[in-house]
């Protein structure tokens, strides 16, 4: 689906539910990788955040799961109501840093200090599945205040 | 076992926001705060009206449902004036009242003094509750709107506003 922005702009739309699956299912991937220690499974969880932020939500692994579910299992329904995939788009960017950043430190040694930035994303991620918070909106005003702060 | 206890405690703490949160969201807070009149020219309201001023921020789902729920509350009140604009267009002031987030709503008297202030998606029967308290603006023809909104509105959960597609 295609909408326009307040600004003109042509932004893909989504299911707003499509966020807090995939930040459940990022949850529970990191969970794992925390508890078992597993640097593969962090680098699966790096993979999946760069392809929904770099390639767009379009692509989202989780997401076409959670599509793939929407068609095949009724009771989810149709979308509530849907918003413009720049906000969790950024939110996969900021998961991507950060996992990222902790997987490039927990495989040059520093463990404790690599395993607290995934421990980061857990939170957050838990943060989003539990409330459906909006992630874009919440930045936004912080951004222009930081930003108008910087001026 | 102890290597899972950072691990509980980030989830605990994480729940524990998430029900501050979910509480907070939506509520009509009563706030000590007043609009300053530069304040209201500033963004754009009209002077001396009861305003309900909502900022917002672009490509910010919660803020369009919230700018619905102004709309339909609003159209019942015609002397109340309905204001959204973009956080980074009032810098000035969102810093003066501290607002952190979009959507956030203030509810002011026409001497600029805040009834109320609401951040997230505004409940419309609680947000028409207080326009039709004492002293606020009355609703016309002496009708008691709120109970008419509540009956289109039976639970806090907005069904109604929230279904609202906004694909096509």
């Amino acid at each position: 689906m295609k909408a326009q922005d307040e600004r003109g702009k042509d932004v893909l739309d989504i299911d707003v539910r499509g966020p807090r699956f995939s930040a459940a299912l990022t949850f529970a991937v990191l969970s794992a990788a925390y508890l078992l220690k597993s640097p593969g499974l962090l680098a699966f969880q790096v993979v999946v955040f760069g392809v929904a932020a770099f390639a767009g939500l379009r692509w989202s692994p989780y997401g076409n799961v959670f599509r793939f579910l929407k068609r095949n299992l009724t009771f989810i329904g149709p979308p509530p109501a849907t918003e413009p995939e720049s906000g969790p788009r950024f939110s996969q960017l900021m998961g991507f840093l950060f996992s990222a950043a902790g997987l490039a430190l927990l495989t040059n040694g520093a463990e404790t200090v690599g395993w607290s930035l995934v421990l980061v994303v857990v939170g957050l991620s838990a943060l989003l599945a539990f409330t459906g918070i909006c992630v874009g909106c919440e930045m936004y005003a912080l951004g222009q205040r930081l930003r108008g702060k910087a001026a | 076992m102890a290597e899972a206890l950072p691990l509980l405690l980030v989830v605990a703490a994480a729940a524990l926001f998430s029900v501050w949160w979910k509480r907070r969201d939506g509520r009509i807070r009563d706030v000590e705060d007043r609009f300053t009149a530069e304040e209201v020219a500033a963004v754009g309201a009209p002077a001396g009206t009861a305003v309900l001023l909502e900022f917002t921020a672009p490509n910010c789902a919660p803020c369009r449902a919230t700018k619905q729920v102004l709309e339909d509350v609003s159209a019942l009140w015609p002397e109340v004036a309905l204001v959204t604009i973009d956080v980074a267009d009032a810098l000035s002031v969102v810093k003066a009242h501290h607002v952190l987030r979009a959507p956030t709503t203030f509810v002011l008297a026409p001497d600029g003094a805040v009834r109320g202030r609401i951040s997230g998606v505004p409940d419309p029967g609680e947000l028409a509750d207080l326009l039709d308290g004492d002293g606020g603006p009355r609703p016309p023809r002496g009708r008691k709107l709120s109970a008419d909104l509540h009956v289109e509105t039976p639970s806090r959960a907005r069904p109604r506003w929230a279904r609202r597609s906004r694909a096509a």
